[in-house]
């Protein structure tokens, strides 16, 4: 079977670290560090590429006029304001306290403001399924409803009530749902990882 | 006619949240998170085993939780912070997602304490950073008496005394157990996560490989005690979950209503 440069790297990474986690071997413990380091320096370097993608593409369409103009220009001036501030002279880099504000009053507001937005997008997105699948959606928004109202943080006898049922779903079904996608994951991974590693899998990848 | 409507359904998001923000400052006062039967052992363990630490134990708090979910456990990430610096601690805080870091530089930029905990970053990689953080967690520029310690107990995870990892995004207390626990096994793992992750963590808890676990609003209730904040939030929570269940039972009745409109109306729609 014909294998690509990468699909080779990936398996032979793949049963090192495999191999590290199961036997207890200095060198081999030594080995899958340094591998565990250049995923960790291929990651940053990613985070990295993909700073200056940015920054090439909205300075690209800043410059040759088009697509959105205006957020282009916001995306630049936020990102070229935290890479001044992180790396100018006398900066604590990450720890430095002008960075830390710019994160505090601006990043963290503005991320959780779209998070919240999410909750609008929901009950517009309930009721568009209500319109074209009613009698799922029915089911769905019912178990919402009632997952909703279960967890209602009110005092006196109707919470404690309400107390107890949340602790039953929460251990009994919802528990047992999450552990059987988290097994049902888990086993498919392992089959997906063996298949590839063993080259039953066709990929190129 | 129709322009009004549609006028009226843009505009009924805003008039919602403007109907229950006035609701909310009329001060309803029927919500309470301590309400009957609540468990307040995962909490009371936690702060016990934080008390049990000798004076000077290194304390490491892994912190990423993520934007959408933070606000249902940041008054115990809090309380965990000031308890941990105000203890006499050594504490250093790390994050091994960009989110989680953002979120982390924000609660140290409003921690008010002498003894402020040694930042020790983004750690990049996802779950390879954290397996590359058992064997070293201190940068070469870090420097003071935290990062000596860590030093001298091998620079890596291990140096530590407890972990405590505030979760919520893809690297968590789950993260920890399978990434962490097998290359340190003598380092305990205590973690502090919203309601959603309680039933995957569950059982790490019963199998004693996660020390303590702090999940969901009623036991982060538990762990900070009587506040006049919490109490404003159960209610701002309490009114946001019945406005929530009239929008949908609206949702699921509007079709329904739809449908007796006159025929002269859905012409005029469908002509639009």
């Amino acid at each position: 079977m014909r294998r690509s440069i990468g699909g080779g790297i990936v398996i032979v990474v793949g049963l090192l670290l495999l191999a590290d986690a199961l036997v207890a071997n200095p060198t081999l413990d030594a080995i899958a560090g340094l591998l565990t380091d250049y995923l960790v320096l291929l990651a940053a370097a990613a985070a990295i590429a993909g700073v200056v993608a940015l920054f090439v593409r909205h300075g690209g369409d800043l410059l040759l006029r088009r697509g959105d103009r205006i957020g282009s220009a916001v995306l630049l001036i936020g990102l070229v304001s935290v890479l001044a501030v992180g790396l100018r002279p006398d900066s604590a880099g990450a720890a430095d306290p002008a960075l830390r504000w710019i994160v505090a009053a601006l990043i963290v507001p503005i991320g959780a403001s779209l998070g919240g937005l999410l909750f609008i997008f929901l009950l517009r997105g309930a009721g568009r399924g209500m319109r074209v699948n009613p009698r799922e959606a029915t089911l769905l928004l019912t178990v919402a409803a009632a997952a909703v109202v279960v967890l209602l943080p009110i005092g006196g006898g109707v919470g404690a009530l309400l107390g107890d049922v949340s602790r039953w779903m929460l251990e009994g079904p919802v528990a047992a749902v999450f552990r059987g996608l988290l097994i049902g994951v888990a086993i498919a991974a392992s089959v997906t990882a063996a298949r590839f590693l063993f080259g039953v899998e066709h990929t190129d990848a | 006619m129709r322009e009004r409507l549609v006028l009226a359904r843009r505009l009924a998001p805003i008039a919602l949240i403007l109907l229950l923000a006035a609701a909310l400052l009329a001060g309803p006062g029927i919500g309470r998170w301590d309400r009957d039967g609540v468990d307040a052992v995962p909490a009371d363990a936690l702060l016990a085993r934080i008390d049990a630490l000798p004076p000077g134990a290194l304390v490491l708090v892994a912190f990423d939780p993520d934007l959408t979910t933070y606000a249902e456990i940041r008054p115990a990430a809090r309380a965990v912070l000031e308890t941990l610096t105000g203890a006499g601690l050594r504490v250093a805080i790390a994050s091994f997602s960009p989110e989680g870091r953002a979120l982390g530089a924000a609660e140290l930029a409003r921690l008010d304490v002498a003894a402020t905990p040694l930042d020790l970053g983004f750690i990049p990689g996802g779950e390879a950073g954290l397996v590359s953080a058992v064997r070293g967690i201190v940068g070469v520029a870090a420097a003071g008496p935290v990062a000596d310690a860590i030093r001298a107990g091998g620079g890596g995870l291990a140096a530590f005394d407890l972990a405590i990892v505030i979760g919520g995004g893809d690297i968590g207390p789950r993260s920890w157990v399978e990434q962490v626990r097998p290359r340190a096994p003598e380092l305990p793992i205590a973690g502090i996560v919203p309601a959603v992750q309680r039933p995957q963590l569950d059982p790490y808890l019963a199998s004693g490989q996660l020390a303590e676990l702090v999940a969901g609003p009623d036991a982060v209730a538990a762990m900070v005690g009587p506040d006049d904040a919490l109490d404003r939030r159960a209610d701002a929570v309490v009114l946001g979950s019945l406005a929530t269940i009239l929008v949908l039972l609206l949702s699921g009745l509007w079709p329904h209503l739809a449908r007796r409109r006159p025929a002269s109306a859905d012409a005029d729609e469908a002509a639009a």
